[in-house]
């Protein structure tokens, strides 16, 4: 178990003022067994009316509208969120995690490469073969920023082999669902990573365990969930449209620290 | 059969007059969009007012069931765990959509316009070919059809004895009222290039609705407004005739730019009515057209009043090996096609190709339904000024509102060639006016 205080600040820029913006959130993180959200608040500027609702995904959105023109938006969402990774529930997986979608349909590159780890690691469990494919993810792809970008599907980050945490994640979640294990896609924080990461879920047969294809690594209490789906397009963090010829840049910090203490740790 | 020989000579000036009001539709053809104008035969199809009673209740038995398994599919999923409908077909059918799991609309009707294709064989017997619960199209042809042919040649109308058909724009409207959350009805229209564009404006006009653009609606505080020139109206309902896809560019298709944005919000807080519900694709799917009749028995309690053509699901091995050995005599199916695409008859293939096709249907079964090739009547249809016959079949629009009933009319579609058994309007067929009977 671990207390992590997370603040998430977002500022858009934009080069002409636009106008009649509308959004959606998905950056508040929302209780599960595996997460306690002790307290979590968003606060806009300017300041809109947002109203808070939830996706068919079952992730908290935030739903708001900017209707007079404005050159930039910014939102901070801050909180604190108490991590148990081990404590997820006992659940079915539901059966569209097991089917491809439109960013995560295998081509060629994708079908070789789950042929070929699969011939090596024989017959393991789903959790273990989600892991040797994350690791065999892990070593053939190398992360490089700029890359890829947000509508790079699985098959064309395998092929060249390079990626953000977002391609490792689609590259895992449709290696999966081809080797018959159900795979979400995820968004959240991590301790120590600056920007938002991605990860992915998959079902063991009996509950939802994370997989980080990025640090080749399981899912820890140092992971904040924050909106899940069959991919990235089922479940962004911030998406927006408005009205105006407006370039705009976009900036993202993200700060997460582990608050727990090593007194309360040392009273057990 | 009642008169209708003064009809005929009028034919060619209602055609003139469809075409000027721009009755027509579009059609994608080899990657490229055409519009065409949709031929009017003056041959009614006439209904007998027995039939009429029994395929209005069977329709309306079938759309009932249809609405109770969108909400068993976005809500608790009984019929799915208890195996009526398989989990490959309810969740793989490219028309669930999981952004719509736990939404439920307005007074629970999800199809509230639907359009059943049936046709009638030997007998009087007739076979639902397929369920439209999106956006049906074409209840205006007809209805503009009628009206013209009216003016035209009264004496005609006075004569027969037909059941009017001139209160579609009512039954619409009290559709539209009926889930109707607090504010206007609007007409949602991708705009006037669109080839349907026509019809849209058309049942505006008769439902007493506003026809609006994209541009001019939209959310604020999870609801839906109408953009005036002074001031904002509420909406309440939408019939938005535009696919789901594209309809809430931050919930769907991000690269949609005739949606509305956050349209969805105000519609899961259950301050809109959209008709029809988006995911309604999940029950039209031409896989899941096979489980109908087991869910009017299961979510009634009653015997299907209409048949389907007799279907097999190369899903199930008994459907398969039967598939494998009769697929010459067969038509096949793409479930993933609409409009008259991707449907096979077995007997037009070459051997090698049909080889090719049943190896494809082994490789991909979910992919594929079979059907015994339905014999269907010819009408009489008016080509090239001599009486010939033609297939056609029947789309009949069923209405849900406080109760689920049938509009005494609909668009009978006839095939451009002789023998041919697709009458798709997208496949360049005509259409007819259908005259149900009183006694």
């Amino acid at each position: 178990m671990k207390v992590l205080s997370f603040s998430f600040e977002t500022r858009l820029r934009f080069s002409e003022p636009v106008f009649d913006h509308d959004f959606v959130l998905r950056c508040l993180p929302t209780s599960s067994p595996s997460q306690t959200v002790l307290e979590a608040q968003t606060i806009f500027d300017p300041r809109a009316t947002v109203s808070r609702q939830c996706d068919g995904f079952g992730n908290l959105l935030q739903v708001g509208r900017l209707e007079a023109p404005h050159k930039r938006f910014e939102f901070i969402s801050a909180g604190t969120v108490v991590t148990e990774a081990d404590d997820a529930p006992v659940e079915e997986a539901h059966p569209i995690f097991l089917r491809p979608s439109q960013m995560t349909e295998p081509g060629q590159h994708i079908s070789d490469f789950v042929a070929d780890v699969l011939r090596v690691c024989g017959n393991v469990g789903p959790l273990d073969k989600a892991l040797r494919l994350s690791l065999a993810i892990h070593e053939t792809c190398s992360y490089e920023k700029g890359t890829t970008d947000v509508r790079t599907t699985a098959e064309e980050a395998l092929a060249q082999r390079r990626g953000v945490c977002q391609d490792y994640a689609h590259v895992l979640v449709s290696c999966c669902r081809l080797a018959g294990v159900p795979a979400r896609y995820v968004n959240g924080f991590m301790v120590g990573e600056g920007a938002t990461h991605a990860w992915v879920e998959v079902h063991d047969g009996s509950r939802w365990r994370g997989v980080d294809p990025t640090n080749d690594c399981q899912v820890t209490d140092d992971y904040i969930v924050l909106s899940r789906g069959r991919d990235f397009a089922d479940c962004p963090i911030e998406v927006g449209v408005f009205i105006g010829g407006a370039r705009q840049k976009q900036t993202v910090r993200v700060t997460v620290t582990d608050d727990s203490t090593v007194e309360w740790a040392g009273q057990q | 059969m009642p008169a209708y020989d003064e009809l005929l000579e009028h034919a060619p000036k209602i055609n003139q007059q469809l075409a000027r009001y721009g009755v027509k539709f579009g059609l994608y053809k080899n990657g490229t969009f055409n519009e065409r104008l949709f031929p009017f035969d003056a041959i009614p199809r006439t209904i007998k007012p027995t039939t009429w009673d029994y395929l209005s209740q069977g329709l309306a038995q079938r759309v009932d069931a249809l609405n109770a398994y969108l909400r068993d599919l976005y809500g608790p999923k009984e019929a799915i765990r208890e195996g009526i409908v398989p989990e490959d077909f309810a969740f793989m059918s490219s028309g669930y959509l999981p952004q719509c799991e736990g939404i439920v609309p307005p007074k629970g009707i999800y199809s509230h316009i639907s359009g059943i294709d049936l046709v009638e064989g030997e007998n009087d017997e007739w076979f639902v070919l397929e369920d439209n619960l999106r956006i049906p199209s074409g209840a205006s042809y007809p209805l503009i059809a009628r009206e013209l042919c009216r003016r035209c040649d009264a004496t005609t109308f006075l004569r027969a004895p037909l059941v009017d058909n001139r209160d579609y724009g009512t039954r619409l409207r009290a559709v539209l009222d009926n889930v109707n959350t607090g504010g206007i009805n609007v007409v949602l229209t991708p705009g006037r290039f669109n080839a349907a564009y026509f019809e849209h404006a058309y049942l505006a006009e008769k439902a007493g609705a506003t026809l609006a653009e994209p541009s001019e609606l939209f959310v604020d505080d999870e609801r839906l407004y109408y953009r005036n020139a002074t001031s904002d109206q509420l909406v309440g309902a939408v019939y938005r005739r535009l696919s789901d896809e594209f309809l809430d560019p931050l919930c769907f298709r991000s690269d949609s730019l005739i949606g509305v944005p956050n349209l969805m919000s105000a519609y899961r807080a259950g301050n809109v009515a959209i008709v029809n519900a988006p995911g309604n694709g999940g029950a039209d799917d031409k896989g899941i057209y096979y489980f109908v009749p087991k869910m009017v028995e299961y979510y009634l309690g009653e015997k299907p009043i209409l048949q389907n053509a007799p279907t097999y699901l190369p899903f199930y091995p008994d459907d398969m090996a039967y598939v494998q050995d009769h697929a010459d005599t067969l038509v096949i199916k793409d479930v993933a096609e609409a409009g008259g695409y991707g449907v096979v008859f077995g007997s037009s293939l070459e051997p090698g190709k049909l080889d090719e096709l049943k190896a494809l249907i082994r490789r991909e079964p979910r992919r594929f339904i079979a059907q015994e090739v339905v014999d269907f009547l010819c009408l009489p249809t008016l080509v090239d000024g001599s009486i010939v016959p033609r297939k056609a079949d029947l789309r009949a629009f069923v209405l849900s509102g406080k109760k689920t009933t049938v509009w005494p009319s609909g668009l009978t579609r006839y095939s451009r060639e002789e023998g041919s058994a697709i009458v798709n309007s997208s496949q360049g067929g005509g259409f007819k006016d259908t005259w149900v009977l009183y006694r």
